[in-house]
């Protein structure tokens, strides 16, 4: 009797053991979001470096403990002593060799979306050209005179048209970004000069967009070093948010200053704002505020991806402040072209 | 006379609108739908500018853009590369081979490449 008591007060004790060890070992995993990231890899557990790493830290430990107080008890023979951690180098080579791996596993998927983001957009490209130039031909008269409608829903085509191809060069850039291809040809230019001719270029659409913009220029800007395109492409995308998010009617102010060592462009809007919880997210790839869905204002979540990786390639910053409902200040600054910029060029 | 154009295309329909466009110019243009084709037509009817695609069957316009430059009959005809490749290499290399101008389809609208055309004629 005495005796079953005491093996029931054994089990009772491991049991409890068992409980406290699996909670820590809860409250562990759930500290370094294992499960979720690996979740998100869409990886199987034992093939998630998140995992792996904990485990082979937690043997470590456990075997380097295990062979201390072994090793301090006269009990056992150094042998032996020898013998396990002979076993505990080759249990943690072995997961050592998973974790290598597991991480190899996830570059090649990586190296497998960027491959089909990149082949299927440049399968579309053909199909996209024919049909951009089809419209142009009829929209053109080329292939004789049209009525007002038939103009009317070709152009609306050609819009959609443009918006695909637009979309296609963006998913481009990203696969070119991600794969570390993206390459800028920096030259010394002036920001005043890109910004006017993008708006110029913007003017029918700003007109569409039933909003009116004001532009602040300081005068005499320095030059700055960048690749023209992508600066183009940047300030493009910052006053067409700027004229998407924006109320009807609204105003959209742009100004380029110097600052410091850089030259600063701005937009300032009084459109929807970015809710505060959205803000961290906001240059994340394929990421859109959930109050832009429901305003059912075209995006596709890359141009600011886009530009943020550009700026920051050219030694620049990108920025942002936003209030919800009270609109967006977007900034961004590029090194002022100084004469030791122009020496590395020559090189 | 007429200008002659030579158009190397393996896309139909893009060979058509183009080639459509081009002659409503007043441009005498021949079409060839890969490579080797190309090659041919460049010198049976002696064109005074190729478009130049670069995927294509038979021949690469790599390939037809080193010959048609490696021949001393042929390497002063400008040759416009009209592609859906985007890489700086590529540019590199045929900008490198002698090409007069590398133009993204997509990118373009027809108005724009037939400037294009007439401003390499000119030069």
């Amino acid at each position: 009797m005495r005796k079953n008591k005491e093996i029931y007060g054994i089990i009772n004790t491991i049991q409890l053991n068992f409980i406290f060890v699996s909670k820590l070992l809860k409250i562990f995993i759930q500290q370094f979001n294992i499960v979720s990231a690996c979740k998100n890899y869409r990886v199987k557990i034992w093939q998630c470096p998140n995992f792996l790493f904990p485990v082979m830290g937690f043997i470590t430990i456990l075997g380097m403990l295990t062979t201390y107080y072994l090793g301090i008890s006269n009990d056992i023979d150094p042998y032996t002593v020898a013998l396990m951690v002979l076993g505990i180098s080759t249990i943690l080579f072995l997961i050592g060799h998973f974790i290598v791996a597991s991480f190899q596993m996830l570059a090649e998927t990586n190296q497998i979306k960027s491959d089909f983001i990149s082949i299927a957009s440049h399968q579309l490209r053909a199909p996209l050209s024919s049909l951009k130039w089809s419209l142009e031909f009829l929209l053109d008269g080329r292939a004789g005179e049209l009525g007002d409608q038939q103009k009317h829903y070709l152009e609306m085509s050609r819009q959609d048209n443009v918006h695909m191809i637009t979309l296609v060069n963006n998913l481009l850039d990203v696969s070119r970004i991600e794969a570390g291809l993206m390459d800028l040809v920096k030259r010394p230019l002036s920001l005043k000069d890109v910004v006017t001719e993008t708006l110029n270029d913007l003017a029918e659409y700003i007109k569409s967009q039933n909003v009116t913009m004001e532009l602040k220029i300081d005068g005499d800007l320095p030059e700055v070093l960048g690749d023209r395109e992508k600066i183009k492409m940047c300030v493009q995308n910052l006053i067409d948010n700027a004229a998407k998010y924006s109320l009807a009617g609204g105003k959209v102010v742009i100004s380029i200053i110097q600052n410091k060592k850089f030259v600063e462009f701005n937009v300032q809007d009084g459109g929807l704002g970015i809710p505060k919880k959205a803000q961290k997210g906001i240059f994340q790839k394929f990421y859109r505020a959930e109050n832009t869905k429901s305003y059912s204002v075209n995006g596709s979540g890359l141009g600011l991806f886009i530009a943020r990786s550009n700026i920051e390639a050219m030694g620049g910053q990108i920025g942002f402040d936003s209030t919800e409902n009270h609109g967006s200040h977007f900034w961004f600054k590029l090194p002022i072209n100084s004469p030791a910029g122009e020496l590395n060029l020559k090189k | 006379m007429d200008k002659k154009i030579l158009f190397i295309e393996d896309e139909k329909s893009l060979q058509e609108i183009l080639g459509q466009a081009l002659k409503q110019q007043g441009f005498e243009v021949k079409e060839a739908l890969n490579g080797q084709d190309g090659l041919d037509l460049v010198a049976k009817f002696d064109p005074d500018l190729i478009l130049l695609d670069l995927i294509l069957p038979k021949l690469n316009g790599f390939e037809v853009l080193e010959k048609i430059k490696g021949n001393e009959a042929t390497k002063n005809i400008p040759v416009i590369i009209l592609t859906n490749l985007e890489n700086s290499e590529d540019i590199q290399r045929v900008l490198e081979l002698g090409a007069f101008d590398y133009l993204v389809k997509s990118n373009y609208s027809l108005n724009e490449i037939i400037n294009k055309v007439k401003g390499a004629l000119i030069k």
